[in-house]
């Protein structure tokens, strides 16, 4: 078990009225490359968050190789899950309790990557070494999630290509799919998708 | 160089005809090698020290101390001044040459601070605020220094061998490398250099004439004071070495201080306030030509003529 | 030659390297590239010895120099140059080489001696392009021929290792041109780490390609290897392959 969310709840609240509430629960047992889509403030960066314990739960846990990210020292928990916005790492970490009172990471690499909008620009010749990378990693028996919001023709080739399964999350609900034609045939995720499937 | 040499070596010659007495000249030396050696550390290696009145300071007393207590001698106690000055600037270097800019500048003030609170507490040694008086001058070769021809020589030939001294170390491989660490101390650490023993020796080599310099003072005025190593005194020796020039010329510090010599007597006789206006001027200086009084002569001679 | 294993760095807010490993064999060019952030400066930093890694170890010629500051890295004969220009400003264009010799170096703390032949500085200003520029202040050459002083003072030490940061960056065609001769001329005699965004220039250039991103060896391998690669094959580089 290399990734296991367990009933994860995140609410937001603007003076006591709810404004946001997401929830996961899912696991991935072995090394995938895992893609992630939904519309914009659907959610995404907050799972995301969650997962490498930049952002707080406010129920549920985390494991991550069988340890809860969020009981991890915060300058150690990238050794778990990493997460990159666009090119840079996130490494903003919340905590509750001071480091020295949280558990050592277990492990020296991390075993989840986690890519956010990567920028996959077709002149430049990068999108082939990057996704190489992923399955790289993959073969390392590391999982990768790939978040791309499909606004070109080719972000939906580079997700066909790579990923192997497929979250969608839509208005803070998660649904999972075993490949593309699953996805595809879910009523929201077609619509996000549009006609161009 | 020359011009200089012959100035000061006729001095006492010509200088009651001009008005002034022979003491301001003594005065101006000690404070050019004391300006020089400042200048090593903020013109060629670009480390600001403005707590530098502290070695000065350490000279005086130590040369003060060996003649009141110790009778070593006039060679003895000015060599006593010199290491005195040294040791006290390599203690503080080594605590603060792994340092640059505005962080190096803010040590050596609290390090100055403390060797004046030190000077002013340390009653038994140092007399306090009284500071110590009646030091005797000694005699040189047979010649009372009393005699103030005799001490105005005597402190020449010191000035005539610390200036060649300076110079030679300015134009030589370590002055090259310390100006090359002034312009880029990154690139000066990836081309092999140790900076920090550079700064370390640059700071200490300032100090140990700073001491010379000081060991000097208490020789000429026979008495060692604290105020010379107050802050406010040791922005006198940065003043004149910037409105002189030290950025950009070796002779700056000589400039600057004949300037603020001067300027003491010359705007002294007519107003209590004569600090002001020097004031001014090393304002005007900084904001409008901050390669001071060499740079406005360099420009000067280097204009096409017309 | 030089090898670097598992360099992990971490800085407060984004800069980080993780687990970046790579090797450079005697008498090779090896490239560098990647996007803007991707860590290529942060890594040569790294093994030029700028900072120490938090994790992981850097070796030359069979000795371990993780941790070692610049000057005794520089001294065992690694050189580098910097993306913005790190020269002495004040000084003129023979006295920047000057400087950084071995000569001056072993004399630098010759406090009364003269200084030490300029005759190899010559040389070396010759060969980077700056001939009859001897007596030119750093400050007063132009931008071009700035960044070729900027690879003559790391020739200066006679390195057998040569650390070159995108020694293009700001430079029109004509004169990275004229950067690419002066490498593919050093390449004859020298072992070069280069790094560079510009494929096109790279491919032309290197013998093994280590591609960046995200602080991390992306891809690496011969450039033919690198270009094979459907995606290349799709963007301009492979049009003009």
């Amino acid at each position: 078990m290399i990734l296991s969310v367990e009933n994860l709840v995140k609410l937001y609240r603007r003076r006591f009225r709810q404004t946001f509430r997401l929830e996961a629960s899912f696991t991935v047992e072995h090394p995938a490359i895992v893609g992630v889509m939904g519309p914009n403030g659907s959610g995404k960066t907050t799972l995301f968050e969650l997962i490498t314990g930049s952002n707080a739960p406010t129920a549920g846990r985390v494991l991550c190789l069988g340890q809860d990210v969020h009981r991890v020292k915060a300058r150690e928990r990238d050794r778990l899950a990493i997460h990159y916005h666009q090119s840079y790492q996130v490494r903003r970490f919340a905590r509750r309790r001071p480091d020295f009172l949280l558990a050592p990471a277990n492990s020296d690499y991390p075993a989840v990557h986690l890519f956010d909008e990567p920028q996959f620009n077709t002149q430049d010749g990068y999108i082939g070494f990057m996704l190489d990378f992923f399955r790289r990693l993959r073969d390392e028996g590391r999982v990768v999630f790939l978040c791309l919001h499909p606004t070109e023709r080719y972000h939906l080739e580079i997700l066909g290509e790579v990923c192997e399964r497929f979250i969608f999350v839509d208005r803070g609900r998660i649904s999972l799919h075993p490949n593309f034609a699953a996805l595809a045939a879910d009523a929201a995720a077609a619509a996000y998708l549009g006609p161009s499937t | 160089m020359l011009a200089t040499f012959v100035l000061f070596a006729t001095l006492p010659f010509w200088i009651k005809g001009v008005g002034l007495y022979p003491y301001l000249g003594v005065e101006v030396m000690i404070w050019i090698v004391y300006a020089l050696g400042f200048n090593l550390l903020l013109g060629h290696a670009g480390l600001p020290s403005f707590g530098h009145g502290a070695y000065f300071g350490v000279g005086a007393y130590a040369f003060g101390l060996t003649q009141l207590h110790w009778g070593l001698g006039l060679g003895g106690g000015l060599l006593f001044a010199v290491l005195a000055g040294g040791i006290a600037g390599a203690l503080v270097a080594a605590f603060i040459s792994h340092r640059r800019g505005i962080y190096y500048a803010l040590l050596t003030i609290a390090f100055g601070q403390i060797f004046w609170f030190v000077a002013v507490k340390w009653h038994s040694v140092t007399r306090g605020e009284d500071g110590l008086l009646n030091i005797k001058r000694g005699s040189v070769l047979g010649y009372p220094l009393e005699a103030l021809e005799s001490l105005y020589f005597f402190c020449f030939a010191v000035f005539v061998v610390v200036v060649l001294l300076l110079w030679r170390l300015v134009h030589s491989p370590f002055g090259r490398v310390l100006s090359a660490i002034r312009q880029n101390e990154t690139r000066a650490r990836f081309v092999g250099y140790n900076v920090w023993l550079y700064k370390w020796l640059a700071f200490t080599l300032s100090a140990l004439i700073a001491g010379a310099a000081g060991g000097l003072l208490a020789l000429a005025q026979q008495s060692a004071y604290p105020n010379v190593m107050s802050l406010h005194q040791s922005g006198f020796v940065v003043m004149m070495t910037l409105v002189g020039g030290g950025l950009v010329s070796f002779w700056g510090p000589v400039l600057g201080a004949v300037l603020f010599f001067l300027a003491r007597d010359l705007l002294g006789a007519y107003t209590e306030a004569w600090l002001l206006w020097y004031g001014l001027l090393f304002m005007l200086i900084v904001l409008f030509k901050p390669e001071g009084l060499a740079g406005l002569l360099t420009d000067v001679r280097s204009r096409p003529s017309a | 030659m030089f090898e670097a294993a598992h360099l992990h760095k971490r800085f407060g807010a984004h800069v980080v390297l993780e687990d970046v490993s790579m090797r450079f064999a005697a008498g090779r060019l090896t490239g560098i590239m990647g996007p803007n952030g991707a860590g290529k400066t942060t890594c040569f930093n790294l093994l030029t010895g700028r900072f120490a890694p938090d994790r992981g170890s850097v070796r030359f010629e069979g000795r371990d120099i993780t941790g070692l500051p610049p000057r005794r890295i520089a001294r065992l004969g690694i050189s580098r140059s910097f993306q913005v220009m790190n020269l002495f400003d004040d000084y003129s264009a023979l006295d920047n080489v000057l400087v950084a010799s071995p000569e001056l170096r072993a004399r630098g703390f010759s406090m009364l001696g003269g200084l030490v032949e300029a005759g190899r500085a010559g040389d070396v200003l010759a060969q980077v392009g700056l001939a009859g520029k001897e007596d030119v202040r750093a400050k007063d050459l132009s931008y071009g021929d700035r960044r070729a002083l900027e690879i003559g003072v790391a020739l200066a030490a006679r390195p057998r290792l040569l650390f070159l940061d995108e020694p293009t960056a700001g430079l029109g065609t004509e004169a990275t041109a004229r950067i690419a001769a002066l490498i593919a001329g050093l390449k004859r005699s020298l072992t070069i780490v280069l790094i560079e965004h510009d494929m096109k220039f790279l491919f032309g250039l290197a013998d093994h390609i280590y591609v960046m991103h995200w602080g991390q060896v992306i891809a690496q391998g011969a450039p033919a290897r690198l270009r094979a690669n459907p995606w290349v094959q799709r963007s301009n580089l492979g049009l003009l392959a």
